[in-house]
């Protein structure tokens, strides 16, 4: 118990009277926070997204069959998703350099042992148990926004941190594919060496979160941000008031929100789809190297840095703050590069530009279906639950995706055997038509579902 | 805290430098780039999967070679399932190389798993460039008896283009 106190965040000190100190103390924490969190945050997600990139390695050495590794990544997704719904509420209560820094060390852990096993089932225990320590992150990023910035600098702060996903995304898309690809553009370094690498990273993140990332100001003998910036909100904390648990319940009864969640849940499927098989599709089927094959899935996460931008101006802008028309043109913009991707010309250009398009609108539609959206319909003062179920429901959709995938590319496998001398070599066949028909219907689907709420307004 | 600093930066030391990992030969590494030097003197296996379980297999000797060749059937080349009928080899030149050929039908159920039985046995080949066409993919590789996976990116057109 003692041991588990370590996590816990401090008591509040008494405020110190030197008002130069407090000033000196806040604008280091504050610039060791913004900047930890967002290359911390950025880091981890190499230890996230590894298995992405090594499976096509793992399907050629005959370790994993697509079936397998679908278990496999399914795993983190559902452990990510329940990571969603306990972490937020722990991150409350802890000292958050802590929590995230024990987050990263046990991610890191996982991600050893992935690099060592090929039992199926380790390997499952071990990437579901990752996904729910890759769950420690955002709150604890989240948390330490809300504690060292105030109400009218949040945002923007919100933004910076933000970019840590891409930062993440193409750290592996190019890093890791750079250790494992074959010379000479990569050092072709053996599949294990795709968790290891990162693991490594991750403890490196822990250490820089475990040494930079502070408790809260008032543990530290701080006054509270909004204090010192003299950044009070109008509007009472909604912890202050008995009724929220009954009006986060409410959330369930508006038809809307589970409309919502299950078009984000299907675009979540896509979404994972091509992060997860993306890069194995364009190897197998389309013949591009492993180091270009995840250039291409690259693209589509850089340009969805601008997709969350832009969808935020569009539907404000263009169409008064309602959602609906944007979700229609961002659903489109999504929609329509998958028909190019999968069935288009044999270009490589077209397929950049292609993929180029999809990620810019898929990351405006999930912003909207995830987030603005979500906030629009849910009570204001009970958005954070909304968001949580909305959440919970997208990763279940991505978790279920991969095990589907991974399935009807198993069901499709030809095995040609030479067998030899001590052994026998194995070359793998797979076609993807079937998955790619539910890849694309899950946007269809999601598309039409975001749809039918058009006529939903905000609430206040 | 001195002490869980030192503790990470000693796990960190130990995976990069005790668990290296167990990489193939240098040779396996590169020798798919390097194919192409040699592959004139090399046998090559083209096989066609078409729809519906029609298969079109083609063996291609060096023409010093072809030898080998001489009293193989087809199941020598690819072992098929029971219910699937294959035509006798055919055996006739084609650029300078010796060529054997034979169809296979599989019917309503097109096999999964197909084995080549070349590299097995001490007169069995070294070494052999295979490409293989379904109506979903087509794969171009290298399988040699000291490699323990197939040699992709090898250099050059298929054979049979």
């Amino acid at each position: 118990m003692q041991w588990f106190r370590l996590f816990a965040t401090g008591e509040d000190r008494p405020v110190s009277a030197d008002s130069d100190a407090i000033d000196w103390a806040y604008q280091r924490h504050r610039r060791d926070v913004i900047v930890i969190i967002t290359l911390c945050y950025g880091l981890a997600y190499v230890c996230r997204l590894a298995l992405n990139v090594v499976k096509k390695p793992l399907m050629d050495a005959g370790i994993f069959t697509p079936e397998q590794l679908g278990i496999i990544g399914s795993t983190l997704l559902y452990g990510y998703a329940l990571g969603k719904f306990t972490n937020g509420f722990l991150a409350d209560h802890a000292h958050v350099g802590r929590f995230f820094a024990a987050g990263l060390l046990l991610s890191a852990c996982a991600n050893l042992g992935m690099g060592l096993s090929d039992l199926l089932w380790l390997s499952a225990l071990l990437w579901g148990l990752n996904g729910w320590f890759q769950g420690f992150g955002a709150p604890s990023s989240v948390v330490s926004l809300a504690h060292w910035y105030s109400n009218h600098e949040r945002g923007r702060y919100y933004g910076i941190w933000s970019t840590a996903h891409s930062i993440g995304e193409g750290l592996t898309y190019l890093g890791v594919a750079w250790l494992i690809a074959a010379p000479p553009k990569g050092l072709g370094l053996d599949w294990p060496w795709g968790f290891w690498v990162p693991a490594a990273i991750c403890v490196v993140a822990a250490l820089l979160v475990l040494r930079y990332l502070p408790d809260r100001p008032r543990a530290l003998g701080l006054p509270s941000v909004a204090d010192w910036r003299q950044d009070h909100s109008a509007i009472a904390s909604a912890a202050s008031n008995g009724s929220v648990w009954k009006t986060q319940l409410r959330i369930l009864a508006i038809p809307s929100i589970w409309v919502l969640a299950l078009a984000s849940s299907s675009m979540y499927v896509t979404r994972y789809a091509i992060n997860s098989w993306g890069n194995v599709y364009l190897q197998e089927i389309r013949g591009f190297d492993l180091f270009d094959a995840n250039l291409f899935i690259f693209l589509n996460t850089a340009a969805g840095i601008l997709g969350c931008v832009a969808y935020g101006f569009a539907s404000d802008k263009w169409f008064n703050a309602r959602r609906p028309p944007a979700n229609l043109l961002f659903g489109l913009m999504e929609l329509l590069p998958l028909f190019v991707i999968f069935w288009g010309p044999d270009d490589p250009l077209i397929l950049a530009a292609a993929l180029v398009v999809y990620g810019f609108g898929l990351s405006g539609i999930l912003a909207s279906l995830g987030g603005l959206f979500a906030i629009d319909i849910a009570p204001k003062r009970v958005a954070g639950a909304a968001m949580g179920f909305i959440g919970v429901f997208s990763y279940v959709g991505a978790g279920l995706q991969d095990y589907i995938s991974g399935r009807l590319i198993s069901a499709s496998e030809i095995a040609l055997r030479f067998p030899r001398e001590g052994g026998e070599t194995v070359v793998y066949f797979y076609d993807y038509s079937a998955p790619i028909l539910f890849w694309v219907g899950a946007s269809v689907v999601s598309l039409v579902l975001a749809s039918s709420l058009w006529r939903v307004r905000a609430t206040d | 805290m001195q002490r869980i600093k030192r503790g990470g930066w000693l796990v960190v030391s130990a995976w990069l430098t005790a668990c290296g990992g167990q990489g193939e030969s240098s040779f396996c590494a590169t020798h798919g780039g390097e194919h192409w030097r040699h592959r004139d003197q090399q046998p090559a296996l083209v096989v066609d999967y078409a729809a519906r379980g029609k298969l079109a297999v083609q063996l291609l000797l060096p023409a010093e070679g072809g030898a080998i060749g001489s009293d193989l059937a087809p199941r020598d080349i690819l072992e098929l399932p029971a219910g699937c009928s294959a035509t006798a080899l055919r055996r006739d030149r084609r650029d300078g190389r010796v060529r054997l050929r034979f169809e296979a039908d599989c019917g309503d159920e097109p096999p999964a798993d197909l084995s080549v039985p070349l590299l097995e046995g001490p007169g069995g080949l070294r070494e052999m460039e295979v490409t293989m066409t379904t109506p979903a993919v087509r794969k171009h590789f290298v399988i040699h008896r000291d490699c323990e996976r197939a040699l992709f990116n090898v250099g050059g057109e298929a054979a049979g283009d």
